[in-house]
């Protein structure tokens, strides 16, 4: 009778591999039918039915192995995953690992032993370059949303008479307006005729419009140097034609409306 | 690594700054950010360090320099663990159970490996060990196999070097004819 608690081992090879050291024998060469009635023995002494189920396959498999032993050779067996060859090879894979294991956890209950600083919240690596920028663009790009932000908010007044009188814009209107505005000055630029201090959305949209219209038939010349920058407005070649009408295909025929 | 340097020397302008930056970062830096911070070439990077190591394993001081991977971290010395452990309610990462040694062990050797070949070697189901496993940080999940119904494969984290002290795999403890030479010299291990 072997005296061996159950629950010291890792699974039936570590059980097995116990069995074979304790009997002196080599893991290739197992006596099937004294490690059978060993490990039967140990099951039956430590029976617990929370045992794990890979112990009762194995007690199985031994069985069915030994039995081949005992019993007259038998024509080729079906069941080839089963045999001896196949349990040495699973023995000696596993204690290679479990012999390991021994020295791995020596190791990591040294080292483990080591406290390391949680890195740092840096962002690193840099990156970004810092945009090309000086004080009077940002001077500038403050003063052009602090002028936005009054408009919006501060000018309730104005936007109520607005809203009460709905006006009209027309791209021919605004076209004229153009036109006479370039004739008069030479050299002007959108902002002067329309601005959101002045003019409402619709006008400012029309008006746009309208240039580009006048830039399409070659009566104003439209200079922008950089996006969002000033758009100067200059006469164009046909800048005295003083046809204002629309083809049906233009589909520009339509007023705009502030309502 | 074990260039001889006189402790009494003072440090190269390059050795200061580096251990500079290894403090201030507190992971694990490597040769490509010495290079970026001292812009010096990867072999003079590798030199300092080199150089930087050497003082660290000589003044055997609290802290230590480590190879981590391909770079460096700082650490507290392990020796100094229970001195600290009077300081500390936690411990640094406590002990695993020979259930799960055993599995890191598998996994370590193994890598990538699936849940499927880690209970193959080791006889039993070992799905429960893998979650804590990685919940520690130990392993991570490393893709898919491509075997029918793509299943996770696990390999072992840095943390997992840093915790045994190695600093990359090739330098776990050599199993490869372990099998046969203990089998030779038959130790008869108590039950």
């Amino acid at each position: 009778m072997v005296n061996i608690k159950l629950d010291v081992f890792e699974g039936p090879f570590d059980l097995l591999l116990a069995l074979l050291e304790k009997n002196k024998l080599d893991v290739t060469d197992i006596q099937i039918s004294i490690i059978a009635d060993q490990y039967i023995d140990v099951l039956n002494a430590d029976f617990d039915m929370e045992i794990a189920s890979e112990f009762l396959v194995m007690a199985s498999w031994l069985l069915h192995l030994k039995s081949k032993k005992i019993l007259p050779k038998e024509e080729k067996d079906e069941d080839e995953e089963i045999t001896e060859e196949e349990l040495v090879r699973r023995l000696t894979l596993y204690k290679k690992y479990r012999d390991a294991t021994p020295e791995i956890t020596e190791k990591y209950d040294y080292w483990s032993r080591s406290y390391y600083k949680m890195p740092e919240a840096l962002q690193y690596p840099k990156l970004y370059q810092p945009a090309d920028i000086d004080i009077d663009d940002i001077v500038s790009v403050y003063r052009d949303v602090n002028e936005r932000y009054k408009l919006r908010h501060n000018d309730n007044r104005e936007n109520m008479e607005r809203i009460l009188k709905v006006e009209k814009v027309s791209i021919k209107d605004k076209m004229k307006q153009v036109v006479s505005n370039v004739l008069r000055k030479a050299k002007t630029c959108f902002s002067e005729m329309f601005s959101a201090a002045k003019n409402s959305r619709a006008e400012i949209v029309t008006g746009f419009l309208a240039l580009l219209e006048l830039e399409r038939r070659k009566r104003v010349r439209v200079r922008q140097t950089e996006n969002f920058g000033e758009i100067l407005v200059l006469p164009g070649e046909d800048i005295e034609n003083d046809d204002y009408g629309f083809t049906d295909d233009s589909g520009l025929n339509g007023d705009f409306t502030d309502e | 690594m074990n260039e001889h340097v006189d402790g009494s020397v003072l440090y190269t302008r390059n050795e200061a700054a580096a251990e500079a930056l290894l403090f201030a970062s507190g992971g694990v830096i490597t040769p490509e950010n010495i290079c970026l911070v001292l812009k010096v070439t990867k072999n003079e990077a590798l030199d300092v360090m080199s150089r930087l190591s050497a003082r660290y394993k000589a003044r055997r001081g609290g802290i230590i320099l480590r190879e981590v991977g391909e770079g460096w971290q700082l650490s507290s010395d392990p020796e100094y663990y229970d001195d600290m452990a009077a300081y500390f309610q936690e411990s640094a990462s406590g002990a695993l159970s020979r259930a799960a040694m055993e599995t890191l062990t598998v996994i370590a050797y193994n890598q990538p490996v699936t849940r499927a070949g880690i209970e193959m070697v080791r006889g039993v189901n070992s799905d429960g060990i893998i979650s804590k496993l990685a919940e520690r940080g130990l392993i991570e999940e490393r893709g898919h196999a491509d075997s029918p119904g793509r299943p996770t494969l696990y390999g072992t984290t840095e943390l997992f070097l840093k915790s045994i002290g190695i600093k990359d795999i090739s330098e776990l403890p050599d199993i490869s004819s372990q099998s046969e030479a203990e089998a030779a010299s038959s130790p008869e291990q108590a039950l």
